[in-house]
């Protein structure tokens, strides 16, 4: 009984990271700097889904209400921040500072507005749970699994068939070289961040649905999606979904034998180890610029 | 009198703090995001070495210091094998581990009911209790940070810093051995930081996690970036400012249950003004990461 359900949140887990790593793969792929304002797209997508599922409106809305804001704000910040700090060739370490800025600005004005504390999303027909051998799953947990691998194709098709998704891996591997072969880099940042903000969106949406709702929930689990995309690679997404197993796997095993307050710690921990380790990852594309 | 001197007391804490910061971040070019780990470990230290072992002030800071320096080689280490953004990535794991061990491990530092009872430094015979006698501590350790900052950043060795930053291959083919001058450079910087934190376990006489998160960590980031990194006043302006800034919030009238959001919202959008607008900060002597030089 125990052992089934701990497979199962195992199962859960990991796709939620997978969810959250595949939208940040996407970004990072283009935009090469650790971008923590991806972090507070999740929140405030769980956040407008708190709002949404508490003023009682129809299920239709909950889905399009919180995507559509999140991807605006996307496509906002990357319009009034990033463009600009791009075209002055700012590095990436400026980049992930101003970030930084934006994520502190986005988790605070949501405390700002609905306090720090923990709240709760309350819809009683998709939070109640069903036997599955012996465990108990909701139906936004099996729906959960299922856009976790809908989404892990979708990308891995995108990536390796589409025109849009071979443009990006030529900007990966040379950014200078795939401009001078008049590639349009605005038009793929622009895909960039409107395709990760939808990614955000879906994920943040099911963690509030699964989980409650705290102000602090993206970054939480943006660094975990940080640990996937630099362990497996950002065009790796079989990788991607291998390694949030592997994650889910420690997290909750810690959980079980140290207790539920190291959870957070390891994935720390396994993400200091992989820098200190192989700071290239797994994957084959090996990033001159990541080694000292 | 005394919200004022406290004010002041503050401000030359955070001086200390964005001082050493700028020792790595604005002369070396390594942006750190745990320094807030290095305060911690300063102020946990302090607050278990005089519950338990009743050493003079003298005693515990020289300790402290080497204590948080040694732990430093850590992060240290972690800056000579991944450059850029994947050690920012590093030092920000190695600042949330931190805040965990502070919070998790309760048996050593009270997990997250904190540290009370710290008493009152003792420096030879002289008990510092009052707000001027803190007052008086804070501005003569800070003076001595801050001494010994301007000490380094104009000799020689701060001088192969500066050249590190700007080109680190150009400094390794001069024949300077980087990975020395990076490692010492941040032990430095880290036994600094446990001098802003030894002041603040005595003087506040409490210590819990909260006070050392990430958060922190990007405060004092803030602090170098917005005063001006690489300049010797800066992180002092920068901490004036943003210590001051909520301050003033709160005589306007804003109740102090949105303080705290709102002081963060301010730095955080000062953080991208400024990387935005103005990268090399108020004093202005070395733009951040402006594109070319460092890449």
């Amino acid at each position: 009984m125990a052992v089934a359900q701990l497979i199962v949140n195992i199962a859960i887990s990991a796709s939620q990271y997978c969810i959250v790593a595949i939208g940040f793969a996407l970004l990072f792929l283009n935009v090469r700097f650790f971008q923590f304002s991806y972090a507070g797209l999740i929140t405030v997508a769980a956040y407008s889904a708190f709002c949404v599922s508490t003023s009682g409106h129809n299920t239709h809305l909950t889905l399009l209400a919180p995507i559509l804001s999140t991807i605006v704000l996307g496509l906002f910040l990357y319009a009034t921040v990033f463009r600009p700090l791009r075209r002055r060739q700012a590095t990436s370490l400026a980049l992930l500072l101003a970030s930084l800025g934006v994520y502190i600005c986005i988790q605070n004005t949501i405390s700002l507005l609905f306090g720090s504390s923990t709240r709760t999303v309350t819809s009683q027909v998709i939070s109640q749970g069903m036997p599955l051998w012996g465990a108990r799953v909701t139906l936004v947990q099996v729906l959960t699994m299922l856009v976790s691998l809908t989404l892990s194709m979708l990308a891995t098709l995108f990536i390796k068939r589409t025109r849009t998704g071979l443009f990006m891996r030529a900007l990966a591997s040379d950014a200078h070289l795939a401009d001078t072969c008049g590639i349009d880099l605005q038009r793929l940042m622009f895909w960039a961040y409107t395709i990760s903000a939808f990614v955000a969106a879906i994920g943040g949406i099911l963690l509030a649905l699964d989980l409650n709702v705290t102000p602090t929930m993206g970054l939480n689990i943006f660094m975990s999606a940080v640990l996937l995309v630099v362990a497996a690679g950002s065009q790796n997404i079989p990788g991607i979904a291998a390694g949030a197993f592997l994650v889910a796997v420690a997290q909750h095993l810690a959980a079980w034998f140290l207790g539920s307050e190291w959870q957070e710690t390891v994935v720390f921990l396994m993400l200091v180890a992989f820098l200190f380790v192989r700071p290239s990852g797994f994957h084959k594309t090996i990033y001159k610029s990541i080694r000292a | 009198m005394e919200y004022y001197l406290h004010i002041v007391i503050v401000i030359g804490i955070y001086s200390i703090l964005g001082s050493s910061l700028n020792l790595t971040l604005g002369y070396t070019g390594l942006l750190s995001v745990s320094h807030a780990a290095f305060y911690g470990i300063g102020a946990y230290t302090t607050a278990l070495m005089t519950q338990e072992l009743h050493l003079p002030f003298v005693v515990i800071l020289l300790c402290v210091m080497a204590f948080s320096g040694l732990l430093s080689i850590i992060v240290g280490v972690s800056s000579l094998r991944i450059r850029d953004d994947y050690f920012v990535i590093a030092s920000f794991a190695f600042q949330v581990i931190a805040f965990g061990l502070f919070y998790n491990l309760v048996s050593f530092t009270g997990g997250p009911m904190g540290l009370r009872g710290i008493p009152r430094p003792n420096i030879f015979g002289w008990t510092v209790n009052s707000h001027w006698e803190y007052l008086l501590l804070v501005v003569v350790l800070a003076s001595m940070v801050l001494w010994a900052c301007h000490r380094i950043a104009h000799s020689p060795f701060g001088r192969v810093l500066t050249a590190i930053r700007e080109d680190e291959t150009f400094a390794r083919a001069a024949g300077k051995n980087v990975s020395a001058y990076k490692l010492l450079i941040f032990m430095i910087s880290a036994a600094m930081a446990s001098v802003a934190g030894v002041i603040y376990a005595q003087y506040i006489s409490f210590v819990d996690p909260t006070s050392f998160t990430v958060m922190e960590s990007i405060f004092i980031i803030s602090i170098v970036i917005i005063g001006g990194a690489g300049s010797f006043w800066g992180p002092v302006v920068g901490a004036v400012v943003l210590v001051t800034l909520p301050e003033i919030l709160r005589f306007i009238g804003m109740p102090s249950s949105v303080a705290a959001n709102i002081r963060q919202i301010l730095y955080g959008g000062l953080l991208v003004a400024f990387m935005m607008l103005r990268p090399q900060g108020l004093m202005g002597k070395y733009a951040f990461g402006k594109g070319g030089t460092t890449k």
